[in-house]
């Protein structure tokens, strides 16, 4: 099972997918990110503490999605990973190329101007 | 020894999840290496349904034994000869902007693993995928 739910704080953009993120799933998430983006939105921040299971077509939708991000010279964030989710991240490199937050605090400071 | 065969499509992957889980449950097998049963597993049946059969019909098997402390999972299928290990690994040192979409599942196979072994055999692929799972037999 998966699902996605999104909130707004002030001008961060607060994404938070839950459950399984595979080759199922990774459709949904890839829909809900490119939505956000076309509404001009520019700071996210992705909060993984729902997300029990990453496969590899989440992190190409993450990657993909980083990669929109920066070019419309916005920001992303991660936060709150579940370690099996933060061991994938670390095998993967993710860890280098991403600013990863140990929680929602951070990551929203992170994210201020 | 046990096995499932379905049709290689996204869809089948919820039944494969369960029969690995399953099985492992009753081979008492740590717990802790479950999610890395289940990621090894996505992987390898998603590289499948995308890359081997490309969107035709076509079926994959999965196999499951322990013994001695060892827990395999056995991939096979009818696709093209492919060798996933021959892959070569994703470069992990490149910035965010060059950084390639795709390349990681198998990546994180091999991560996964402690053993792989590929093998053609006549018209299939056989793809060997062995965990340590000495603690569940610790256990018992």
């Amino acid at each position: 099972m998966f699902d996605v739910k999104h909130e707004q704080q002030e001008k961060i953009v607060i994404l938070s997918p839950g459950g399984r993120l595979d080759a199922v799933a990774a459709p949904e998430l890839e829909r809900k990110c490119h939505e956000l983006l076309d509404d001009g939105k520019k700071a996210f921040l992705l909060d993984l503490a729902g997300l029990d299971f990453v496969a590899s077509a989440g992190l190409r939708v993450f990657l993909a999605f980083a990669k929109l991000v920066k070019k419309a010279d916005g920001q992303l964030v991660f936060c709150c990973l579940r370690d099996e989710v933060l061991e994938v991240f670390r095998i993967t490199g993710f860890t280098d190329i991403f600013s990863v937050c140990a929680s929602r605090k951070e990551a929203i400071d992170a994210l201020q101007p | 020894m046990q096995s499932l065969r379905l049709p290689a499509r996204l869809d089948s992957l919820e039944q494969f999840r369960a029969f690995v889980a399953d099985t492992a449950k009753r081979e008492q097998i740590p717990s802790e290496l479950v999610p890395k049963l289940e990621l090894v597993l996505e992987e390898l049946l998603t590289n499948l349904v995308f890359h081997a059969y490309k969107g035709n019909d076509g079926s994959a098997e999965v196999q499951c034994s322990a013994e001695g402390g060892t827990f395999c999972l056995r991939f096979v299928d009818e696709g093209p000869p492919f060798d996933p290990l021959k892959r070569p690994p994703p470069d992990l040192s490149k910035p965010l902007e060059e950084r390639q979409i795709g390349g990681l599942g198998i990546h994180l196979v091999k991560n996964m693993a402690d053993r792989l072994e590929y093998r053609r055999d006549r018209d299939r692929n056989i793809l060997t995928v062995c965990f340590d799972a000495k603690e569940a037999k610790r256990e018992t």
